[in-house]
């Protein structure tokens, strides 16, 4: 009988499954682990795959067959340029848009400005909606759309005259009508109105956001060089794709992170398998005596991890899908306070995710029980078998380890060597990382074990001194079970340590950034309401030495869109944070002769002071000098910064987005916040007036938002941890039954054992705790120095709390004393007769 | 010669390395017939367990030739020599082994199964043995369930249920009380008789050894035949 994965012997089978059963336990609690391993890999997934979907849905909804885009600069198109497209150049198949961010009933939504005539002749069905037979109701007055589901949501009917605000602004309109839709993702956030309409309500007459094309290459060709200066023609799919990939390396740190987790309970599904392979010794000895082939043996212990594995996995797809929807939500929160607005009503279930969750999930039980298997086939038959071969073993593969150690920690750090790589390969160099400081574990015992006996002997009672030997002594038990500990408190380490280095960075970094004491803006940004006069009365108030507004918009580069601010630096104040520049960047930028850009653009697009950036201005295309490069964490895609006079001469737009006030010295700044405001009360709702301490708890409370979802799954990793570590301490010492009943036998009281056992596990709790610190830490260097570098570009200070050190020996210690409670409290009730029986 | 079943020709086998190295079977030679009994003596640690994993290939010997039924059990691979041990030969061990998870008769089917006997061929040989060694009422219950009689007559229904031509039994009744061993080494010569096949017995008794029908005796790594009365 050739053996194989699906040759199945059944009573070799019956054997396992018993085995399995008498120790419940310790199978249950694999399966936890290994079902917690997969519940987060498939419920990020679903999460992310959810936003993604949700993404592409309003893109492909809102764009249809449209293959071209005209955008504009931060003024928009002039309408008399979609005139002139359709009477000059006959290009029938153009749809002018308007866009704007309004708010229902405390909702966002996004407001579509359309032309329905030149839709419906186009056969564009935008978000579903179809244009024909819309009759007056589109166009008159202030009517708008909203989808059927929008509307029930929002307790409105047809015809229910309602608020909407824009800014600060009130602006009462009409539902004029609903519309089914099969794409709720796409429509939810969506609310329609005639262009006229929408220019009114948006504050945007004469000027359109974007007009959407369906061109041939050679028709393309002829409106790029017809289109004056300011303009451009860009493929709708390629600018698509940019904005996707502004949240990509979000998406994919949530990825890692969860397989970051899975990692976790994969080392875990190692220590347990190996385990269970140890406990049975005796059985596969009598297996191979009998005739059992050491392939027969090798998938019979694959086959017993797989069944474990399917159950396992299939619970996880199960509990993955209920995380999922909590995790969208925040997933949703994150990108729309970081990349676009985005709009999930919808919980896409991507049987993709769950597919992939489920083959992730078995395929690292394979890897993971591979070598157990592999382990358990070479046992000898019982007649040969001696235990003190096992750990002689294990003593003389000690070298092999070590060198094997070295190689994969080596390769690890060969793989972090280009500033540039990909996050994949740091995710990848991070793992070989990991798995070569576990190699290194058993030799760590080893030295400390011997250590301490050495150190402490004449303070140490025999209980004690067998309780520290038996670690060292019992090393093919108590050197993995220690490595997994190590590494899951590790995780906890890495993370908080990158989350505290982080926020440390943002606080000092608004500290820099904010030099003003008030900030004034409006709610929109739109530049409504914040004019030259206002300015000039601010200048006036007593306690105000300066008042410095900018701009802030979006300009095309030959990036795509990129986020930028003009602004006027005040003399004496500091500007800009920089991190590098040329000589004389500050008064050159001054003199608007070049600009700054962040450090995560250049990051991505691997530019430096020096280099050029080529821009789309009303005066055509300009090259830009980069003057320095400066920190800035709004943004992970990158900014643009630029002095106020070099961007009125580009774009001649003079609204002003922002205002900055600068108190004088001796001035309370509570007092004159005070003062401002009232000298504003009678510019309407719109216009916003913050301090700055306001604005750091706004930012920092942003932040934290950020990382509830690496908090969330932090915790999870501890769970998974905790739980799988605790049946393989637990199981160690339940294994050594025969050990205690000898010692028992020999005189040892009940007392002594519990005090032995606890103590022991005790430990090893605290020696994996302080293992994990070093590898925690240099977990720590590489998610803040490789991920977070390549995923966002942002670089940052390094912080090391006392609390996450001290929280991680504690979480280490307590999870191996934990598991060390029941074995001591067993051991202590033990007949040694009974014990001591053979079978 | 033709009768020889079994020929182990100059066995060595040596243990550990170096200055450490010790040798256990100094160039051991012997022959068994068909259907014989042999008796195998020798002081703790003299190697007749040694002898016997090498018989069985269990064990491989660093020189020497092992024969067993005209095969080269030497000249295999350790596939070959565990599916040969599989199909032709039972092991009885002093301390039973038997598997703790299954039980009785299950323990004794196993050995069917993996032979690839059909369900029913395999239900049929099993009871017949289960109530060959007398243990009908006890054939459901486990290893810890039963006393050390019973889980060696258990032990024994397994070495034989596949009828193997060669059968070998390391200290056979060394965890047994002297009736209960009695009675074992009476039944198990009863079955022997039944099947025709080959027993080698080690074992420390001489009570035991007389019942065979040859007695060898390993000394420092040599093995030597005795004839009657004999004393360490």
């Amino acid at each position: 009988m050739p053996g194989n994965l699906f040759t199945v012997n059944k009573l070799l089978t019956l054997s396992s499954l018993r085995f399995m059963n008498r120790h419940r336990w310790q199978s249950w609690l694999t399966v936890i682990g290994v079902m917690l391993g997969v519940t987060m890999v498939v419920g990020v997934d679903l999460a992310n795959s959810s936003a993604r979907r949700a993404f592409s849905l309003s893109l492909e909804s809102i764009a249809g067959p449209t293959t071209h885009q005209i955008i504009g600069g931060p003024t928009g198109i002039p309408e008399k340029i979609y005139t002139k497209l359709r009477t000059d150049l006959a290009i029938r198949s153009s749809l002018p848009m308007v866009t704007g961010q309004v708010i229902i009933r405390g909702e966002p939504f996004s407001l579509l400005g359309v032309d329905p005539i030149s839709e419906a002749n186009v056969g564009r069905h935008t978000a579903g909606l179809q244009y024909q037979g819309l009759g007056s109701a589109f166009s008159s007055g202030d009517s708008v759309m909203l989808s059927e589901r929008a509307a029930a949501r929002l307790n409105l009917k047809r015809s229910d005259v309602f608020n909407l605000k824009r800014g600060g602004e009130v602006i009462p309109v009409k539902l004029a009508a609903t519309f089914p839709s099969d794409n709720p993702a796409a429509t939810d956030g969506l609310l329609f109105a005639d262009i006229a309409v929408a220019q009114r309500l948006l504050n945007r007459f004469g000027y359109l956001d974007r007009i959407d094309l369906i061109l041939d290459q050679t028709t393309s060709a002829s409106i790029r060089t017809w289109l004056p200066p300011g303009l451009s023609l860009v493929e709708s799919e390629s600018r698509n794709d940019n904005l996707r990939q502004m949240s990509e390396a979000f998406h994919i740190n949530l990825t890692a992170m969860s397989l970051l987790a899975l990692l976790v309970a994969t080392l875990l599904i190692y220590n347990t398998v190996t385990l269970s392979v140890l406990q049975r010794r005796n059985t596969l000895g009598i297996y191979r005596a009998l005739g059992v082939t050491r392939k027969e043996v090798f998938f019979l212990v694959i086959r017993e991890s797989l069944v474990l594995a399917t159950i396992a996995s299939l619970a996880g797809l199960l509990l993955g899908l209920l995380l999922g929807q909590v995790l969208v939500q925040l997933v949703t929160r994150t990108v729309n306070d970081l990349f676009f607005n985005l709009h999930v009503t919808a919980f896409i279930i991507d049987p993709i995710s769950l597919i992939k969750g489920f083959v992730v999930g078995l395929g690292m039980s394979l890897a993971a029980c591979s070598l157990p298997a592999w382990e358990a086939s070479r046992n000898q038959p019982i007649s040969v078998m001696q235990r003190s071969v096992l750990e002689r073993r294990w003593q003389h593969r000690l070298p092999k380890l070590t060198v094997c150690a070295i190689i994969m920690l080596t390769i690890g750090f060969l793989i972090l060597s280009p500033t540039h790589g990909t996050l994949i390969e740091g995710f990848v160099a991070l793992t070989f990382i990991v798995l070569g400081f576990c190699l290194l574990v058993p030799v760590f015992l080893i030295l400390a074990t011997r250590s301490l006996l050495q150190l402490f002997s004449p303070w140490l009672n025999s209980t004690a001194r067998i309780a520290i030997r038996d670690i060292s002594a019992g090393m093919s038990r108590t050197g993995m079970a220690v490595a997994a500990l190590t590494v899951a408190v590790s995780v906890t380490v890495g993370v908080g340590v990158m989350v505290s280095s982080f926020r440390e960075t943002v606080n000092v970094w608004l500290g820099q950034y904010l030099s003003a004491d008030i900030y004034i803006s409006t709610a929109d940004r739109s530049g409504t309401g914040l004019t030259q006069p206002l300015v000039v009365r601010l200048e006036a108030i007593p306690g105000v030495s300066a008042v410095s507004s900018s701009r802030v918009t979006t300009i095309e580069t030959e990036f795509g869109p990129i986020r930028t601010i003009a602004t006027t630096p005040i003399k004496g104040t500091a500007s800009l944070p920089l991190k590098h520049s040329i000589d004389d960047a500050l008064a050159l930028f001054d003199q608007g002769k070049g600009i700054m850009i962040s450090e995560p653009l250049a990051y991505h697009q691997q530019l430096a002071p020096g280099d050029n950036i080529s821009v789309v201005t009303n005066e055509g295309t300009k090259s830009l000098a980069i003057l320095g490069v400066y920190y800035d964490f709004t943004s992970s895609t990158g900014m643009i910064a630029l002095h106020r006079s070099a961007y009125q001469q580009w774009w001649n737009d003079d609204r002003i987005s922002t205002l900055s006030i600068y108190r004088a010295a001796n001035t309370n700044q509570a007092e004159l916040l005070k003062t401002v405001k009232m000298v504003l009360q009678d510019e309407g709702e719109q216009i916003r007036v913050i301090s700055n301490r306001e604005i750091r708890e706004v930012a920092i409370a942003v932040f934290d938002r950020t990382f509830e979802i690496t908090r969330v799954l932090r915790i999870l990793a501890i769970v998974v941890a905790f739980v799988g570590v605790l049946s393989a301490l637990m199981a160690l010492q339940l294994e050594r039954t025969r050990e205690f009943a000898i010692l028992r036998a020999t005189g040892m009281t009940p007392k002594q054992i519990s005090l032995m056992i606890f103590g022991q596990t005790s430990l090893m709790g605290v020696l994996a705790g302080l293992m994990s610190i070093p590898l925690g830490l240099v977990m720590a260097n590489i998610l803040i120095e490789v991920i977070n570098r390549r995923s966002f570009g942002w670089s940052m200070l390094h912080q090391v709390p006392n609390t996450v050190l001290i929280e991680a020996l504690l979480l280490a210690i307590f999870a191996a004393a934990l598991a060390g409670v029941y074995p001591a409290l067993k051991a202590s009730t033990i007949s040694p007769a009974q014990a001591l029986r053979e079978e | 010669m033709e009768n020889e079943f079994v020929q182990v020709s100059n066995l060595h086998r040596n243990f550990g390395e170096g200055d450490a190295s010790q040798s256990v079977l100094l160039g051991v030679s012997l022959s068994i017939n068909k259907g014989e009994t042999i008796a195998l003596l020798g002081r703790s640690g003299s190697g007749k367990s040694t002898l016997l994993n090498v018989i069985s290939g269990i064990d491989q010997a660093d020189t020497g030739v092992v024969v067993v039924d005209g095969i080269d059990l030497t000249a295999l691979s350790e596939h070959e020599r565990t599916l040969f041990r599989r199909r032709h030969i039972g092991f009885i061990y002093q301390f039973f082994n038997l598997i703790p998870t299954l039980t009785a008769s299950e323990n004794v089917a196993l050995v069917l199964e993996l032979n690839g006997y059909t369900p029913t061929q395999t239900r049929e040989k099993t009871d017949h043995l289960i109530r060959a060694v007398g243990l009908e009422n006890q054939k459901n219950k486990l290893p810890d369930q039963m006393s050390g009689g019973e889980q060696q007559r258990v032990a024994i229904a397994r070495a034989l249920v596949h009828s193997p031509k060669l059968v070998l039994a390391d200290e056979l009744t060394g965890n047994l009380d002297a009736e209960s061993g009695q009675k074992i080494l009476t039944l198990l010569q009863q079955l022997m008789v039944e099947s025709g096949g080959t027993l080698f017995l080690v074992t420390h008794s001489l009570a035991v050894a007389k019942t065979a029908d040859r007695i060898l005796t390993l000394e420092d790594g040599l093995l030597i035949e005795r004839e009657g009365h004999f004393a360490w």
